[in-house]
């Protein structure tokens, strides 16, 4: 980016070999990552980062960085977020001995999505270890930090949800308040990334966006209603996508929405979850944007001269992951990579063509046009009632109440939103084991082996059914690996539709058969 | 004003202001982890081989051939070795794709193949168990890492010259 359009932000990054040397570009790696095994059939594969790491040390983009192994996590690092219990039983659960552990494996969700598999502990210490580091890295004043191992959006302060067991993105984002009053947290993993909206929801200093498939689909929130509660009003956004987005139409979205984000909160650091099933053939996904798409979004917010951290996420085809993240590595460095791949350890993966981009389906686009003009409206409706955040880092903000507000008294829109508020719910009923998702009146029901949390009205939070479902308490939630029973026709080849049960994908016995 | 504190979200402290002095939490500069590789680059020198792809034309007698491939596979990686100096082993290069068979024997690799083979398909089988069963005297990171590292990468450059079309999706573990 030329010095003279620093800071004005939204302009395409030229590539230019000497604009590397404006972004200081560190990036951390762990040779260790690629042998976590999440057990056979589980789409989940930390291998893709090392694949990843093999491609692009090939294409010459190390020679650019600084590349840095990641110190683990400590307990006490990761209890800055999450709940003692729960890591003392991360830390203590194995393989052999998840049997002692039936209680817990339920009540923190582990053993199925989230399954038990050797050095669990260990990967959670080092992916956490690494973004924490990234958020260090930044503070200490570099451009662009990368972690290809985090961006574990789904963990939450209690338990364990679609592959993540520690939420990096939490810690990192922690850490980065220490040095900057705003941070911003953008996300394009195909999933909502809930865990984060969750943890920063009630909070000003955090703005997170999130644009996600929204609608029967895993995780079942982020309904564009919930923006966000107390002082974090207006500080979460949420786009709610359909299938077959193309890189057109994401653009078409993402771009005039970042720009009104960055404008009205200006944040000090940015932090982009860069989860690739939002990729076209994604194993899981049902988007099709190229690579070349999804990483535009990387250019966008690189383009405005903040702060960057970059993150993983979700991502299960796994050649493409690898070229995705080789190629936004070559972005962050402002550095274009050529077509035709070098060969690598890991050439054959990319067979039979062995080039990094490759073609979105002509899979039908379920976004019109007016869909994604109304989303964009009231998303920037709702901007539009931030403050301008002060140019000047010490200013206070002003308090909420200068905020208009409807009738807070009347009633409290600062609930998630929840189309069923009125349905009477029997949610004394023993919650199934799959069902996470907290029923709809305003209590959060925690598994039935722990106890019933609940809070004052205002402390309260209630998770969001998905529009348009007519899911009853005891429905359950789907798995993330799970299509939904209306799965559309693109879902992956031989993926059969179960219409209730969240099994693992159905052509595949169960999973983590118990030993 | 509430606090907003729920059991769920995040505890975030109230910002005071930018911390004058460096770096205070001595604790958190452990995080800033081991440098594996700094570069000392030369910006000319590096332009003209970062990103660059592979070339169009190799004098192999086979182009394209599994074996045409290996030999460039290991040219690269002996480029890469003189490139990162020891980083290249800090990075685990020493590991990765066919070095992964440094500690196998070639019954061992033989005996490998024939589990999996016996134990299609794979969505059927736990093919993974019934390795670990085999190979009592191997970690299972080093039946994973042999897995990804030679056998699946084996089985697709196989896939990817047979006239078979073969499912798109070849994560089928």
């Amino acid at each position: 980016m030329d010095p003279s359009s620093a800071g004005a932000g939204g302009n395409s990054l030229t590539s230019v070999g000497a604009d590397a040397q404006k972004r200081r570009v560190c990036y951390f790696y762990d040779p260790e990552v690629g042998n976590y095994y999440y057990g056979q059939g589980h789409p989940m594969k930390p291998h893709r980062v090392r694949m990843t790491h093999s491609l692009l040390a090939h294409y010459g983009l190390l020679d650019r960085m600084q590349v840095f192994r990641p110190h683990p996590a400590r307990d006490r690092d990761l209890c800055r977020f999450h709940a003692d219990d729960y890591i003392a039983f991360l830390r203590a659960v194995t393989p052999e001995t998840q049997h002692e552990h039936i209680r817990s494996l339920k009540r923190f969700n582990v053993g199925e999505d989230c399954p038990v598999f050797d050095g669990l502990y260990t990967y959670c210490q080092t992916y956490a270890g690494a973004s924490v580091g990234g958020a260090v890295k930044l503070n200490h004043g570099h451009d662009i930090a990368i972690n290809w191992s985090g961006g574990l959006h789904h963990a939450k302060k209690c338990e364990a949800s679609g592959f993540c067991y520690v939420n990096d993105i939490v810690l990192a984002i922690l850490e980065l308040l220490k040095y900057q009053e705003r941070v911003l947290y953008v996300d394009i993993d195909i999933h909502h990334g809930d865990g984060v909206e969750e943890a920063f929801y009630t909070t000003n200093r955090v703005m997170t966006v999130s644009f996600h498939k929204f609608g029967d689909y895993f995780p079942g929130t982020g309904d564009i209603r919930d923006i966000g509660y107390s002082e974090g009003k207006y500080y979460c956004l949420n786009v709610p996508l359909d299938d077959g987005i193309d890189d057109e139409s994401y653009l078409f979205i993402f771009k005039p929405i970042m720009s009104k984000v960055m404008e009205m909160f200006r944040p000090g650091a940015v932090v982009l979850q860069c989860g690739a099933d939002s990729l076209s053939g994604d194993r899981l996904g049902c988007f099709n944007l190229s690579i070349k798409g999804h990483a535009e979004c990387v250019k966008f917010m690189r383009s405005f001269n903040v702060p960057l951290l970059l993150l993983g996420g979700g991502g299960y085809t796994i050649r493409n992951v690898a070229r995705c993240w080789c190629y936004e590595t070559g972005v962050a460095l402002g550095q274009e990579i050529e077509d035709k791949m070098p060969v690598s350890e890991y050439y054959e993966y990319f067979g039979p063509d062995y080039t990094i981009h490759v073609a979105p389906s002509n899979m039908e686009n379920k976004n019109t046009h007016q869909q994604l003009q109304d989303i964009k409206c009231k998303i920037v409706d709702n901007l539009s009632k931030l403050q301008h955040a002060p140019s000047v880092q010490f200013q206070e903000r002003a308090p909420e109440t200068t905020l208009p507000e409807p009738d807070e008294d009347q009633e409290d829109p600062d609930e998630r939103h929840d189309p069923d508020s009125d349905m009477e719910l029997d949610y004394h009923k023993p919650l199934e084991d799959s069902a996470r998702r907290s029923l709809i009146d305003g209590t959060r029901v925690k598994r039935e082996f722990s106890e019933m949390e609940t809070k004052d009205q205002h402390g309260s939070r209630v998770t969001t059914e998905p529009r348009g479902a007519e899911h009853m308490a005891e429905d359950i939630g789907p798995s993330k690996q799970t299509p939904p029973a209306d799965a559309n026709a693109y879902a992956p080849v031989g993926v059969k539709t179960e219409p209730e049960r969240a099994t693992k994908v159905p052509d595949t016995p169960a999973m983590n058969q118990k030993p | 004003m509430q606090s907003g504190h729920t059991a769920e979200n995040a505890d975030i402290p109230e910002w005071i202001g930018k911390p004058t002095s460096p770096y205070e939490d001595q604790d958190m500069l452990r995080f800033l982890g081991e440098p594996v590789l700094i570069p000392k680059y030369n910006e000319d020198f590096c332009a003209a081989t970062v990103g660059k792809g592979r070339p169009d034309k190799c004098n192999c007698s086979l182009p394209g051939s599994i074996s045409c491939i290996r030999v460039h596979v290991e040219d690269k990686k002996t480029e890469l070795k003189r490139e990162l100096d020891l980083s290249y082993y800090a990075m685990g290069f020493g590991q990765c794709g066919e070095d992964a068979t440094v500690t196998w024997t070639k019954d061992e690799e033989k005996k490998f193949e024939t589990i999996i083979q016996q134990n299609q398909p794979s969505s059927k089988y736990q093919f993974f168990d019934k390795l670990i069963a085999a190979f009592p005297s191997k970690s299972k990171r080093a039946i994973v890492s042999y897995y990804y590292n030679v056998f699946e990468l084996r089985r697709i450059a196989l896939q990817n010259r047979s006239q078979v079309v073969h499912d798109v999706d070849n994560d089928d573990d």
